[in-house]
């Protein structure tokens, strides 16, 4: 499963497939006309659209691919870089790259491009690109505040827009069609000479009721951590299925002997008012179970992997997601949080069962005395979460 | 022999195979301006160690990706941009040293522009952190709202100037 890097390729590995990729990219731009700052200039002036085309197909074309690839689990989404937003700063370094592109000609990838076949206005570019980097480090003191700011994470168009995944694929490919439809209509009025002029009708007609046809599979495909959420809760409804269940009294035990081949995973639940974290335990929400970062955590497979949630109903869930996962020696705990509040941590109640069962009361009397104080040791220490290691990326 | 570009959606298609095949094997997309960034830094660190220290621009680049530049993914990418076009311009027989602008531009004008724009280009690319390939094309393929907004931050901001710049160009 992909990415390759960082599990099955190495680092040396991976800078040499760094070349290779910048070969191929290189002989790409170059064959489509990038390395000519004119050609690059049309698109502003609409007598030559290369780049629209070039650029809006690669975009559409990787987009659905990586869904694709997503979709069958042939890469780990989760593992792949996705670039943050810093919102403010996006927007004023990209109308900034807007005047370096009128005024320029080119932009740092094409000009590259362009200088390894002589272009000196481009080699010059080049050298003004460098010259950019040291003003912005320069100025960069001074600028750090805004540079800082607005930041959103690692989110995704389609979630700040606040709808699916599919309904974005459903707007972006028409639209992309219809700005190549426009755009030669715009070039062939423009420029006598264009491209324009030479594209055969018939073929720019099948190649738009292809775009069109993915969209409307792409449109239909749910989200593959989506489906598996889905799956597990519609399992987790089923009242005759079956669970190994830990009850309050033996999760206790094995905390108190400090039982290594058991690791907890406490199921963070949306309103959760429950900010108690049992000793050793790693929180995670359904989500990430369900994504990569889950996987890494549940891997070994001879450890007694209990789910513990505020409720019964939502261990059931990420139970039946970790064993859809394929993960095994899995167990719930018992009524859920709330039980094992109420047998543990509820003085009143251990008195209770003190006077019935003598044994027990003491059990639980030791065990509440001894696992708060390590809840309280574990809060000095940091906690223990779904952080795994990241691909690195970023320009 | 003058021979004619590669038809414009062909060529997207193959850049777009290109960089699902990136993710697939390094986990990220191409970069461009990156690199240029690693060169800058890389030489402000020889010529003057105790500058790119208290700078916390370089600093934060150092501590990130520090150690020697040929062992930078985007520089090594880059260089390989190098010789792909290269050999794209030797296959299709453009190799030539000249200099290319509008119609109105004299060569000495355009090399004075080129410079401003490639300065602006990778200023503005800092601030953005990536440029049209590392932040918009790549982000247009895993759909990330850092490379919807500064893509059309830039083509925006581009359609907004042209006509105030037309001189340069028809």
């Amino acid at each position: 499963m992909g990415p390759l890097v960082p599990d099955f390729i190495g680092e040396e590995f991976n800078l040499i497939a760094a070349l290779l990729i910048g070969i191929a990219f290189g002989y790409i731009l170059e064959q489509a006309g990038f390395s000519s700052s004119k050609r690059l200039a049309g698109v502003f002036y609409g007598y030559d659209f290369t780049v629209l085309r070039v650029f809006f197909t690669a975009g559409v074309t990787a987009a659905v691919g990586i869904i694709l690839l997503e979709q069958f689990s042939l890469i780990d989404a989760e593992f792949i870089f996705i670039n943050p937003t810093w919102l403010y700063p996006a927007i004023a370094g990209g109308v900034i790259m807007g005047f370096g592109f009128i005024i320029g000609g080119y932009c740092p990838g094409t000009s590259i491009c362009a200088a390894a076949i002589g272009k000196k206005d481009a080699m010059i570019f080049v050298l003004g690109a460098l010259a950019g980097v040291f003003l912005f480090a320069e100025l960069f003191p001074y600028m750090v505040n805004f540079y800082e700011s607005s930041s959103l994470g690692a989110v995704r168009v389609y979630d700040s827009l606040g709808i699916s995944r599919g309904l974005f694929i459903i707007i972006l490919i028409p639209v992309a069609v219809a700005a190549f439809y426009f755009t030669t209509k715009i070039e062939k009025k423009v420029s006598t000479e264009a491209d324009g002029h030479s594209f055969k009708g018939g073929r720019h007609f099948a190649f738009a009721t292809i775009l069109i046809a993915v969209t409307l599979v792409l449109a239909l495909l749910p989200e593959k951590n989506e489906q598996m959420l889905e799956e597990a809760s519609v399992l987790a409804a089923d009242p005759a299925a079956v669970y190994k269940v830990m009850d309050s009294d033996e999760l206790a035990f094995r905390l108190l002997e400090g039982d290594h081949t058991m690791q907890v995973f406490q199921i963070k639940m949306q309103n959760d008012r429950d900010s108690l974290l049992l000793p050793g335990a790693a929180l995670l929400d359904l989500k990430t179970l369900a994504a990569k970062e889950g996987s890494v955590l549940l891997g070994s497979t001879f450890t007694k992997k209990v789910l513990v949630a505020g409720d019964e109903q939502t261990e059931k869930e990420a139970y039946q997601l970790a064993s859809l996962m394929g993960y095994r020696n899995l167990y719930i705990l018992k009524g859920g949080m709330e039980e094992f509040r109420n047998s543990i941590f509820a003085r009143e109640n251990i008195e209770i069962i003190r006077q019935s069962d003598l044994v027990l009361g003491e059990f639980r009397s030791d065990a509440c005395t001894r696992i708060e104080t390590m809840i309280m040791a574990a809060k000095a220490a940091p906690v223990k979460t779904g952080a795994v290691k990241k691909v690195k990326g970023g320009c | 022999m003058k021979t004619k570009y590669m038809n414009p959606y062909l060529a997207g298609f193959f850049l777009g195979v290109l960089l699902i095949g990136t993710f697939y094997i390094s986990g990220r997309g191409l970069g461009a301006s990156g690199a240029i960034k690693a060169v800058t830094v890389h030489t402000v660190n020889v010529i003057s160690p105790e500058h790119s220290q208290q700078n916390g621009f370089y600093a934060a680049f150092n501590s990130s990706r520090a150690g020697n530049p040929l062992r930078d993914w985007l520089v090594l990418e880059v260089f390989g941009v190098i010789i792909g076009a290269f050999i794209s311009g030797l296959i299709s027989d453009r190799l030539k040293f000249t200099t290319e602008g509008g119609p109105r531009v004299k060569n000495g004008m355009r090399l004075i522009f080129a410079f401003a724009g490639g300065l602006l280009f990778s200023f503005g690319a800092q601030m953005a952190r990536g440029c049209t390939s590392g932040a918009a094309l790549t982000g247009m393929a895993v759909l990330s709202t850092a490379g919807f907004v500064t893509m059309m931050a830039i083509f925006g901001s581009g359609y907004a100037i042209a006509y105030f710049f037309r001189k340069l160009w028809i």
